[in-house]
């Protein structure tokens, strides 16, 4: 059988579907059934489409006119509503406002890390190669790292990689052209295939081979603006380090922030060699990366076992240690690390915080509507009496919703142009205002406005068409009764939400505040850091023979890593009476004299280096106690060690003392000077005297420009640099802690609208009762009664589910400050206080009320 | 007073007792008339009797050709058979000596 023309179907039915109407769909179609078995289906098909395109501009115009006339009605009816209530507006516009902003700020974070790494065209071909080391004493090592030699034996050995490259980036490398000199912040160290894996955009110059020569660099535009400004750069020659001159070969398009691989410059990777005295075919370190391009369609599981089969073959491992491969898709990277990355976690925390803050701003739209719903009840009844349908009313009331959430929405746009670079700021990312009109994060703000005026709006929208017209116009509707026990629940929800977040503020204060005043178990305080470069390095000697005589200089010292995140292992370990079996790996260190009495480290049991033994040099340990459990030793001081196969003797046994951050568990360690593959220990630590900082600082930095006229002076306060172990813990701390100060806001808005409103409402109530006696006291209470018992619940909903949260942000630690009783009673305190300071005026006022005003008509 | 359209759709609502529904009344005007009718011009006076109460209208049974869609079929309500006879006297009043004069020879039955 043969069906009637689509398109013009629909039309009939979407313009012409009022009721009465409907039969005659039916007679249409059958005269059409007739017409195309009697002169065929395309005859009937044109009568068919005449029918309705000559019925359709009467419809439409019977349609739109009264829908204008409608809206005319609806719109006038709205914004008089919102003037002849400018308080209730107030509130719903703010509130709703300052939730707009914080949701769409954190979704625009959100937008961000979720695009991270996903530019690249071989995006779903591309793999960090990481590693994952279970020891038999039940401890597993992941890391992201690979040895230096892997990649290229990967690369000839494996038929499933198509290309390798790995990627290193230093900092503070110094860069010469001509006469000026400058440090170039990130320099990145890869193989030449690198701009084959990943699609960073060349400007200038040949993307072929642009890496293959060991002279080459490529800039990224900005940094050849700031160095040459309108000049071309090409070809220029850049002195790297006072050593080794390389030409300008290309430049590169600005890494947009949403990459994991930031850089200012590309070199090749065989150049690392040269600065940093590591033997290309060391297999014990792996800071570099390691990314795989992968042909198509390869398995990844299959090419993992293969990969430590061929590392096996030139790597043999030690029997005891089960090692396996881990290629982590790049998209996943960020936001997954391997590591243990708090990204996702953050980003989900985040997302489901701003929401809810959000959410408090729709409650208060809910509460504020509902309990006013007197006001617009003989409105609805005469609407119904005249026609109206419950549909024609829901819509008009959520389009009412619409329109004042459409004017949040446009404050909140005003507001985030404000507020953008104080919130990228706590992240501690550029997020620019450019991204806010980008397609996806407009479709972000469509689907946050529609779900808001869902949210907001639906309820109230029901409530309010579902009155039945002969109760409202015969007065016995009671006023706003029936959704009071709704109100109870959003209001309560609201508190509930408000005290978790400040536990939840309040449990990452108390841990910052514990990770600041923590026995750390050496002194941090009053030392200066600096990294030797340029001309000092290999000098050490000479600066400190030069400096040590000053008054204002405690002590100084030098190490192989940052002290408050050693992080290197070694399992090449071996020691007197050692199992034959046992496999073990050991953090390690390698320091200069006076390290231990620089960070006033205290000794168990031997002594730290010293000037007076040499051949501590060359054979002397100090371990932990940690690594003395570790290797069972009674009496460790004079027993044999051997590390990375070098010989020596435990000289000393210091004390436990945290060298990672308190996320995490001590761990053995040990202590040499001499790695045997050339000097490494470039980070200089000096202790100052206090009293004499300034000095001490200006002189210092006089005498590095003598000494090394290239480099700035770079130093940093020892503290500061633990601190930036914790960064991730400050800003999540200043997050949750604004939005926490937004949620308590917008509440707090909510609850001064609804405590107007019951002090309204209840005037008539309040009159009589003072008439009958009560006091200004007893009528307070009996106005401050129900917002007390909310409060009330609210601590104890929030309480048990505050404790969880804390637990949660804090999980990554193992050292807690802990969680305290005073912290769920400083938030109980804290939102008692936010209500009795809002609803304190009303009922300060309705308490003072004069019965002969609101009596007066009675 | 009924229209002239009015009064022809009652009477072949009349005539066509259960099969009434718009496109059989429709096609009876056109067949007795001779004359071509737009599809939608006797859905109106169809409407418009019913809302007056002469019709009353009923649901079908839906049917494929009809897309699904039931029929609305029509019966005259004692109204309408009343209205019918007070048409019938007024026409019988207004056409008595006209025939004549028209050169016809009897009186037509209405």
């Amino acid at each position: 059988m043969s069906r009637p023309p689509k398109t013009a179907r629909f039309l009939l039915r979407t313009f012409l579907s009022a009721q009465s109407y409907y039969a005659y769909h039916g007679d249409i179609e059958e005269i059409f059934h007739e017409l195309a078995a009697e002169q065929g289906r395309f005859r009937a098909a044109l009568w068919y489409w005449r029918q309705v395109l000559t019925a359709l501009p009467s419809a439409l115009k019977e349609n739109i006119i009264w829908r204008i006339f409608m809206f005319i009605n609806y719109a006038k009816i709205c914004f008089r509503n919102l003037l002849k209530h400018k308080s209730y507006a107030f509130i719903n516009i703010t509130g709703l406002s300052i939730g707009l902003v914080s949701c769409l700020l954190i979704f625009l974070w959100v937008s961000n890390e979720l695009s991270f790494d996903r530019f690249h065209t071989h995006k779903d071909r591309i793999f960090r190669l990481g590693f994952k080391a279970e020891y038999t004493d039940g401890k597993n090592v992941i890391s992201s790292g690979s040895f230096y030699p892997f990649a290229p034996i990967l690369e000839s050995e494996s038929a499933e990689i198509e290309t390798t490259s790995r990627f290193l980036v230093e900092s503070g490398i110094l860069i010469q052209h001509e006469n000026k000199s400058f440090t170039i912040d990130r320099i990145a160290f890869v193989d030449p295939s690198f701009l084959d894996i990943f699609s960073f955009p060349v400007l200038k110059g040949s993307s072929q081979d642009i890496l293959q020569n060991q002279d080459s660099i490529l800039l990224t535009e900005s940094m050849a603006r700031k160095y040459f400004g309108d000049q071309d750069p090409l070809g220029q020659v850049l002195t790297v380090n006072q050593a080794i001159d390389v030409k300008i070969s290309g430049i590169l398009e600005d890494v947009p922030i949403n990459s994991s691989f930031q850089f200012d410059c590309l070199v090749s990777f065989k150049f690392i060699f040269d600065d940093k005295n590591i033997e290309p075919d060391n297999w014990g370190i792996n800071p570099a990366h390691t990314y795989l391009l992968l042909n198509p369609n390869i398995d990844k599981e299959n090419l993992e076992k293969k990969i430590i089969t061929i590392l096996g073959k030139h790597n043999p491992l030690p029997d005891n240690m089960k090692i396996s491969a881990l290629m982590q898709p790049l998209p996943q990277m960020h936001l997954h690390s391997l590591e243990g990355g708090e990204r996702m976690f953050l980003v989900v925390l985040f997302s489901l915080i701003a929401f809810l803050v959000l959410g408090t701003a729709c409650f208060n739209f809910m509460n504020l509507v509902t309990a006013r719903s007197a006001n617009r009840a003989k409105e609805v009844g005469i609407r119904k009496v005249i026609g109206a349908k419950k549909i024609e009313l829901i819509r008009q009331f959520l389009g009412e919703a619409f329109v004042l959430i459409l004017l949040a929405l446009i404050i909140a746009f005003i507001l985030i142009q404000f507020t953008l670079p104080y919130f990228s700021q706590i992240l501690g990312i550029t997020l620019s205002t450019q991204m806010l009109t980008s397609p996806g994060f407009i479709l972000i703000t469509l689907i946050v406005l529609i779900t808001t005026v869902l949210l907001a709006g639906s309820y109230p929208a029901f409530f309010l068409s579902s009155f039945q017209p002969g109760r409202i116009i015969k007065g016995t509707l009671s006023k706003g009764s029936k959704s009071s026990r709704l109100r109870t629940i959003l209001v309560v929800s609201q508190f509930s939400l408000s005290v978790f977040l400040i536990i939840g503020s309040l449990g990452i204060y108390h841990q910052l505040n514990f990770i600041d005043k923590k026995d750390l178990g050496y002194d941090k305080k009053n030392i200066i850091f600096f990294p030797l470069q340029g001309n000092l390095r290999g000098k050490y000697d000479t600066l400190k023979n030069e400096i040590m005589g000053k008054s204002y200089i405690r002590n100084i010292t030098r190490s192989f890593q940052n002290q408050s995140q050693i992080s290197s292992t070694v399992s090449k370990l071996d020691w007197e009476r050692k199992p034959q079996e046992k496999r073990v790996s050991m953090n390690f260190e390698f320091v200069d004299f006076d390290y231990f009495r620089t960070f006033g480290m205290e000794f168990t049991a031997g002594r730290p280096f010293s000037q007076d033994f040499p051949s501590d040099i060359k054979e002397g340990y100090v371990v932990n106690e940690e690594a003395v459990k570790l290797m069972g030793m009674e009496s460790p001081i004079g027993k044999r060690l051997s590390v990375f196969g070098n010989e020596g003797k435990i000289i000393g046994v210091v004390k436990n003392f945290h060298f990672r951050p308190l996320q995490f568990q001590i761990q053995p360690i040990v202590f040499g000077m001499d790695p045997g593959w050339g000097d490494i220990r470039n980070n200089v630590f000096i202790k100052l005297d206090p009293a004499y900082m300034k000095e001490a600082l200006s002189e210092l930095n006089n005498f590095h420009n003598q000494f090394n006229p290239d480099y700035p002076f770079t130093w940093m306060l020892f503290e500061k640099l633990i601190e930036e172990n914790y960064q991730v813990e400050m800003r999540m701390g200043k997050l949750i802690g604004i939005l926490t100060l937004l949620a308590v806001f917008i509440s707090g808005l909510g609850l001064l609208g609804l405590s107007a409103f019951m002090a309204a409402q209840k005037s008539r109530e309040i009159g009589i009762r003072k008439v009958m006696g009560a006091t200004s006291m007893v009528i307070s209470r009996f106005l401050s009664k129900d917002f007390l018992k909310w409060v009330f619940l609210a601590n104890i909903i929030a309480w048990p589910a505050g404790y969880f949260f804390i637990d949660l942000l804090l999980r990554h630690f193992s050292y807690r400050a802990g969680i305290n009783i005073s912290m769920f009673i400083l938030a109980a305190l804290l939102s008692l206080t936010v209500v009795v300071l809002t609803i304190g005026w009303q009922v300060f006022k309705a308490s003072r009320l004069n019965p002969a005003d609101s009596l007066r008509y009675e | 007073m009924l229209t002239k359209l009015e009064e022809l759709v009652l009477l072949t609502v009349l005539r066509l007792e259960d099969e009434a529904y718009g496109i059989s009344v429709y096609k009876t005007i056109q067949e007795f008339s001779g004359k071509k009718l737009a599809v939608g011009s006797v859905y109106f006076p169809l409407e418009r009797l019913t809302k007056k109460g002469y019709l009353e209208a009923y649901k079908g049974e839906p049917t494929p050709e009809r897309g699904g869609m039931s029929k609305r079929f029509y019966r005259l309500t004692p109204e309408g058979k009343k209205i019918l006879k007070d048409t019938l006297k007024i026409n019988q009043l207004f056409w008595k000596g006209i025939p004549s004069q028209l050169g016809i020879d009897h009186e037509p039955p209405a």
